[in-house]
């Protein structure tokens, strides 16, 4: 079956040395295609640090979970350096079981994102 | 009508041709006890009037000699299978009511399932029966329940749930029972009447006979009772196997649950955990085939909350949940998918899994203690 999306999107835009993708909606299989083409996009601005921005997302399966693991494997054969803003407290609390805050850094907004970006 | 103190009755009838197939009964008993009785027979017109007209014969017979509802559908169903034309039968739900008590106990022969209204949601009322006239010496599996003050109970025929609407959708009973759990000002019957025309259109040509009857213990009446059992259903709701549908099971179930006034992080974990459960009883049990449904249960045992998640994965085991390797899934060496399962067990105090040779069966629990109420943080 073909998944077809009508309940996430994505915007990706620049910010300093950061390029940012803010996600809307719901990650799930769904999401795959418009998340993969939005990274994409988001690597042609060549930063080093790409940020997925959460803060308007309301829910995230297994599936999007492999999503973002996905995203991170790319990121990491690029040496680029993927981070994350915006969780919700439920969400961070599965990116500490999974790991994947292990390998991601988790910034609670935006701003401090930026801040800690640019001291690097 | 019946008028019984306490409790109100409210039937509604609207045949799809001018002689329909469905019906529905009261019988008295000099006890005060009453039986509710709905039934369809197959096929319309005159040959299924003649059937309906001699079924409904048949039960009060058999209702003046025997008290139990299982019993009453045995001694119809072979008194009917000897005299019913070929390739026709009926569908009966018989219910025996203690207006005093809210005693209610009934027996199903292959009708659609009831629904009743409780405070804590809505449940189906379950009992196995093959339809009446078609084997003989049948067995009709019975239940009882006892209906507190304010729970009704709703009888209704296949032409309620299986009406389509104008781009050929069906009403279904997942929506039936979904407008049950409404909070609905008056009765409930005029309710589900107007979501059904608004359903259907101004110009729906009704397919199937529409009958309803509702049980209502009114607030304050006779019919009040604790439940004598130690667990308690919740609700019990089936979902078609369709991508997405998971986020419908995790809505409703929070819908159910929301009185118990879980803390929000023990909410938003068992959330998660029936998302994943059912996500993958729709893919791998059922292999996303939308005839297939899952069907989950949210039941209550004293500090327990357990739901169940059943599909139909025949003999294929569940696997046991392992925790994932990410770095082997970054260096590419492993799928970047399997971590349902490891969800689950980490979202949910407890997991246990159960399978027969057709069905698995993921009950997740959660222990409800003193920080269940409202308003504390975890």
């Amino acid at each position: 079956m073909e998944p077809q999306s009508d309940s996430f999107r994505v915007q990706v835009r620049r910010r300093d040395g950061l390029a940012v993708l803010d996600l809307f909606g719901d990650i799930d299989g769904f999401a795959d295609v418009a998340l993969d083409a939005a990274y994409s996009e988001a690597e042609a601005f060549a930063t080093p640090t790409i940020m997925l921005h959460f803060g308007n997302v309301g829910y995230i399966n297994s599936t999007g979970i492999a999503l973002i693991v996905g995203l991170l494997a790319r990121a990491r054969k690029t040496q680029r350096r993927l981070v994350t803003c915006g969780l919700s407290e439920h969400y961070r609390e599965i990116f500490n079981i999974t790991r994947l805050s292990d390998f991601m850094t988790v910034y609670a907004d935006e701003e401090s994102a930026l801040r800690e970006v640019a001291v690097a | 009508m019946p008028d019984i103190a306490g409790w109100e009755v409210t039937a509604y009838y609207q045949p799809a041709r001018a002689v329909g197939g469905d019906f529905y009964d009261f019988i008295s008993f000099p006890d005060g006890r009453i039986a509710f009785v709905i039934g369809d027979v197959t096929d319309k017109g005159v040959p299924a009037a003649l059937v309906m007209a001699t079924t409904r014969t048949l039960l009060r017979s058999a209702a003046e000699r025997l008290v139990s509802p299982g019993a009453v559908l045995e001694e119809t169903n072979n008194q009917l299978v000897e005299n019913i034309p070929p390739k026709m039968f009926v569908t009966c739900l018989y219910a025996l009511l203690d207006p005093a008590s809210g005693r209610l106990v009934f027996a199903n022969a292959g009708h659609d399932v009831p629904y009743r209204r409780t405070r804590a949601g809505v449940v189906e009322l379950r009992a196995r029966g093959m339809p009446l006239g078609l084997l003989p010496n049948m067995h009709y599996e019975q239940h009882e329940v006892t209906l507190e003050t304010g729970d009704c109970v709703l009888l209704y025929s296949d032409g309620l749930v299986e009406a389509h609407s104008p781009t050929r959708e069906m009403f279904g009973f997942p929506r039936l029972q979904a407008m049950m759990g409404e909070p609905v000002d008056g009765n409930l019957v005029p309710f589900l009447l107007d979501r059904l025309r608004a359903f259907t259109g101004p110009q729906w040509e009704q397919e199937d006979d529409v009958t309803i009857v509702l049980l209502g213990s009114r607030p304050g009446g006779n019919g009040a009772g604790e439940p004598e059992e130690r667990r308690k259903v919740l609700a019990r709701f089936e979902l078609p196997s369709r991508p997405g549908n998971e986020r419908l099971a995790m809505q409703q179930v929070a819908e159910v649950v929301a009185p118990l006034g879980l803390a929000q992080g023990k909410l938003d974990r068992l959330k998660t955990a029936v998302a994943e459960a059912t996500m993958n009883g729709m893919e791998h049990g059922n292999r996303y085939d939308e005839d297939i449904p899952v069907l989950i249960e949210v039941a209550r045992e004293t500090d327990d909350l357990t739901i169940s998640i059943t599909d139909r994965g025949l003999k294929q085991p569940i696997p046991e949940a392992a925790t994932p390797d990410l770095t082997a899934k970054l260096a590419g060496q492993q799928s970047p998918r399997g971590w349902g399962l490891f969800l689950i067990q980490n979202m949910v105090d407890e997991m246990h899994v159960t399978a027969d040779e057709v069905h698995h069966t993921v009950n997740l629990v959660v222990h409800l203690t003193e920080g269940a109420q409202r308003g504390t943080t975890e």
